[in-house]
Order: structure tokens, then sequence, then C-alpha cells
């Protein structure tokens, strides 16, 4: 007597029945150029979030970026002068990516500054600049000065204190100071013009990482001009540019179309990194397009195999199956090894990106965008299979 | 209930389609009904067969199943009427060649296994039969006769109300014949099914209720 072993199910006898011996060679080929597509894909898609990344600007310099014309011979040489033009400023003002432009102020008079530190005699020529106070990137308290006040206070550019402590101070023996340790220290300040001259007690009360320059309050510069200038405004050299979204190739082309330049390196930097993001867009691209050679290779081959086996498909069918009895037994082999393959490339794909992070400082960009990919590739090329299959049954 | 209605099929000759009881007349037949189809070669059972099951719709006439147009059953009533209505046993057999015997018989069998007999009673028949020994194997290591016999217990191993039997002993001795009929009998009788089938000659193993001439 034989008696049946219950573990037969229906789903492998129907894999039995229409997949025996089902052609491996085109599969694995299939297999394989899914599995390449699909690292190129994921590998493209995390070079573009790497240098998106890489290319966003600090949030303090985020949309706003300093213009100006860069100093030529002829400028050195007194023939031409460095100066933007109102030209130029409504040109940018016009333009859909600005804001607004703002030319800075600068003096028109002379400026010096002189302080003791540890019984050292130090001095220094000056030059002032100011701008409206909703265009810095910081703005301390006592930042401000009205008429009659002796004090002076400057917000100076974050670069200046570096080139102090790294350059200066530790080649001339002074001391090193901190931002704080600065903002301690009371220098006199001289400013002579053809109306006289006047001292204040100048004071640092903040560093600027948006501006490269020595700020003062608008109202004094507007005041001084007047009042120990000459009385005319000077030609503005530079500008601060706000632009709605700083990665607008447009900013980079108009400011070179001007002849002008700026300050901003990640500006400069984006016209490379907008070249790298273009080719990795485009290598994605390419490889989607491989990717969907692969996958119809793997649907054709499991077509391939229907169509072989016409003949049982049609035996079933005089059993009594329908399509749906037979999509899901045999798309579940096909589902399972695509999803396994997926899983591994996709676990080497998060392992390397992390390993690259680290090795390598580049920035985070989290592993969501490789995660998801994968599993919406995974599932959309399954799913479009059991619907060929689905067709294929529906005719045989 | 099956309605026959003057069907009647180009592909057989006219003049033998003139004689015939059969085509171009009206029959009808209750599930339960016992029917011999009798007919020497070539004068259309297997035709009369295919019609009935589906797989044949070349014809004139009209073949209503519970009033149904047999021909313009949606694919969903078509295989409800194959699972549930219909025990089919082919001429051919239609037998899956790369499975074993067995699980040709449990490929119909599972389609449907809470409505069939069980299993055991299942592997009880093939031990009947004398395919117990060869239920495992391949299906061609089979003779055609055991492929016979599988044939004939997948078409009892599934819910039916009337078995289609296309000269169902036509390559089984005296011996297995009589065995075969025995066990068809009887199993129609426990479920209330009835039977058609065909046959060359009217000595048949299977007794019938009325026999047509084709």
């Amino acid at each position: 007597m034989i008696r049946s072993e219950p573990t037969t199910s229906r789903s492998k006898l129907l894999q039995q029945t229409v997949l025996a011996g089902a052609g491996t060679g085109k599969t694995i080929f299939g297999y394989v150029g899914f599995g390449l597509s699909l690292l190129m894909v994921l590998s493209t898609t995390l070079i573009w979030q790497w240098s998106a990344a890489v290319l966003a600007p600090k949030p303090s310099e985020a949309g706003y970026m300093v213009i100006s014309r860069p100093v030529n011979l002829a400028n050195s040489l007194g023939l031409g002068s460095s100066s933007l033009t109102d030209q130029d400023l409504k040109t940018l003002a016009t333009k859909p990516f600005a804001k607004q432009i703002v030319p800075f102020r600068s003096a028109n008079f002379s400026a010096f500054a002189s302080a003791t530190i540890r019984g050292e005699a130090l001095a220094t020529a000056l030059f002032f600049e100011s701008i409206p106070d909703d265009l810095l990137d910081v703005l301390p308290a006592d930042f401000r000065w009205t008429e009659g006040s002796s004090q002076l206070p400057i917000l100076l550019g974050r670069d200046f204190l570096n080139l102090y402590n790294y350059g200066f101070a530790t080649s001339q023996g002074l001391p090193q100071l901190s931002a704080d340790a600065v903002g301690l220290i009371g220098f006199q300040v001289t400013v002579t013009g053809p109306k006289g001259q006047r001292t204040y007690t100048g004071k640092v009360v903040g560093f600027s990482d948006r501006i490269n320059s020595i700020l003062v309050p608008e109202s004094f510069l507007i005041w001084a001009n007047a009042h120990v200038g000459d009385g005319t405004e000077k030609r503005a050299s530079r500008a601060m540019l706000q632009v709605k979204s700083s990665d607008d190739p447009a900013i980079a082309n108009t400011i070179t179309d001007l002849g002008l330049t700026t300050n901003q390196d990640t500006l400069r930097l984006s016209l490379a990194g907008k070249t790298a993001q273009q080719s990795s867009q485009l290598i994605g691209l390419m490889a989607l397009m491989f990717m969907a050679l692969a996958v119809s290779q793997l649907i054709m081959s499991q077509q391939l195999t229907l169509a072989a086996k016409q003949q049982e498909i049609r035996i079933l069918k005089e059993l009594g199956y329908q399509a749906h009895h037979l999509i899901g037994p045999l798309v579940r082999p096909f589902g399972i090894r695509l999803g396994i393959l997926t899983l591994v490339l996709m676990g080497t794909m998060v392992w390397g990106q992390s390993y690259l992070e680290d090795k390598f400082g580049l920035p985070a960009v989290g592993s969501w965008f490789i995660v998801s990919l994968s599993l919406i590739f995974w599932l959309l090329i399954t799913g479009l299979n059991a619907l060929a299959l689905g067709r294929r049954l529906q005719r045989s | 209930m099956i309605n026959w209605q003057a069907i009647d099929v180009d592909t057989i000759l006219l003049e033998t389609r003139q004689q015939s009881d059969f085509w171009g007349k009206v029959h009808q037949f209750d599930f339960r009904d016992k029917i011999a189809l009798e007919a020497r070669s070539g004068k259309g059972k297997s035709t009369a067969i295919g019609i009935l099951a589906g797989t044949r719709t070349d014809y004139t006439g009209q073949l209503l199943i519970d009033e149904l147009d047999r021909r313009s059953l949606s694919i969903s009533q078509q295989s409800q009427l194959l699972q549930r209505t219909f025990g089919i046993v082919w001429q051919d057999l239609r037998l899956i060649p790369d499975l074993s015997g067995k699980d040709n018989v449990l490929l119909k069998h599972l389609l449907l296994p809470k409505m069939a007999s069980c299993i055991d009673e299942v592997e009880s028949w093939a031990d009947l039969l004398g395919v117990g020994a060869v239920w495992h194997k391949p299906l061609h290591q089979l003779s055609y006769g055991e492929r016979q016999r599988i044939a004939i217990i997948r078409a009892l191993s599934a819910p039916f109300k009337m078995l289609l039997l296309d000269e169902p002993f036509s390559h089984l001795d005296q011996h297995n014949s009589s065995i075969a009929s025995r066990l068809i009998r009887s199993v129609c009788a426990e479920r209330g099914a009835g039977y058609i089938f065909t046959t060359l000659d009217s000595a048949s193993y299977l007794e019938a209720d009325r026999t047509i001439l084709i």
C-alpha cells in the first residue's frame, strides 16, 4: 500500500507543470543584467545626492552673494574703474532670480585705528563699508550708532580674525585672540576728511560669515560721509545680491556675462557641480534603459517558457484552472529570486555608502532613497511580470 | 440538465450525420442519466464529448447546460463547469507527461480539495485499479493502460455531477475494465451522478439507461 505525503501543494504541482525545464541561460542573463543596472541606478542616485549635499550652501550664505568687478591691470594703473555701474545693478535687479541687490556704501574719508595690547602699540589704516541691517547675517544688539555717540561698533569679516590669529599674530609674536576676546579690546578710531577729523572708541561687536569687510552701522557712514568726508557718495565697488534660489544656473551665467565676480564658492562650484549632477542623471537614465532591457529579457524568458508549455496550460484549463490560479505560483519564484537579488544589492549599496561616507568624509545623505528605490523596482517589475503572465495565460 | 438542440458539425461526413440518431437531432439529458453514445470510429464520438466539455465550438445548433448557452459562457462559468459539473476522461487522456500519476491526480483533486473525495479514498482506488505500485513513477514509465486508469482516477477524484467518458476502457483488459466500470458506477451512485460514455460496440462494461447510435 502506498500512502501520500500530504506535503505536495498545488502551487508546487503547478510550478512543476508549467515551469519545469524552463531555460535558465537567458534567465540568468536577465537577472545579471537587472542586478548591474540596479547597481548603476542606485550609484548614480547616490552620487547625485552627495553632490547636491556638497553643493548646498551653508545656511548663513544661502541666497546671499557679494558681487564685485574683478580687478585688472588697467584698474591698477588707474586707467579704469572696478566699481559697479548703474547698468550692472539694474541688469541684476531685473533678473527673475534676484530678490534684491543693494550696493555697499563705502567711506569717502580715511580712517586709522590704534590700540595698545600688552604694552605693544599697534596702529593700522582702516576702511569702512556699510550695508542695511536686514542683509547682515548677524546683528548684535550694540551694532548701532546715533549722532553724537563716541562709541563706534564694528562688524568684522571672520576672515580678518583668522588672518590675524593664524598669520599675523604667530609671525609677529603677538597674542592670538578669540572672538570673545576681540570684543573686549577697545581701540581708538580716527577718521580724517576734508571737513575735519574726529576720534571714536572702536569696538568689534561681532563677526560676519557672509560679508568679508569692515562694517560700521549705516547711520554712521551716512553721517560721516557728509560731515567728515566731502559730502559725495563714492560709486560702490561691491554689492550684496539676494537671490531666490542659489542653485539657479542663470545666476552664474549673468554674473559672468556682466564681467563680474562673486565671493561665493558654492556658486563657482555649482557649474562643476551641475555638470557632475547632469552627467549622473544621464548615466542614471542610461542605467534605467539598460534595466528596461534586462527586465524585458526576464519577462520574455518567462513568456517563452509559457509558450513552450501551451499543451500543459490547455490541460490545466480543461481541468478547470483559471489564469488567477496560475499567476501566484508562477510569479512567486520570480518575485522571490528578484527580491533576494534586490535585497543583497541594496544591502551592499547601503554598506558601501556608509563606508565611503566615513572614509572620504562625504555628507551623510541617508539610505532611505536606496532602500525605497530598490523596493519600488522590485514591486514594479514583479507586478509587471504578473501582468504579462496573466495576459499570456488568458490568451493560451 | 443538458439540452442538445439539433447540433451538427460539418467535419463529419454528411451521409453519416443523416443516418445518425444524434447529429442534428434534439436530445435532453439529466445529469443523473446514464447515456451510451455508440458508433464505429469516425462518426464523431470524441467530437460530441468535446462539444459537451466546451473544447469544440465549431457546431451549428445550440447546446444548453442548465439553461445557459455552452458557447457563450464566461471564462469563469466555463471553469466552474469543468470544476464542479463534469468529470472528463478524454480518449487521448490529456495527462501532464512530466508529472507522476499521483501528481496528475492531485493536480485535479487539489483544485477543490474540500468538496472532493478524501485523498486516502482516492489512493485506495489506485490500489483497486492496480496502479498503486506505479502511482509515484513518472508518467512516461507507465503503460497506456496504466495511464488510462490514472485518467479515470483523476476524473473521479474531483467533484462532478456527470462524467464524460470517451472510450474509457479502450486500453484495458476485461478484468481491469470490469473493475474500473464497477468503481465508476459505485462512485456515481454515491454522488447521485450520471455519465455519458462513448463506446464502439453495444457490449460495454458500463450499463446505460439509454443508448444513442451516432
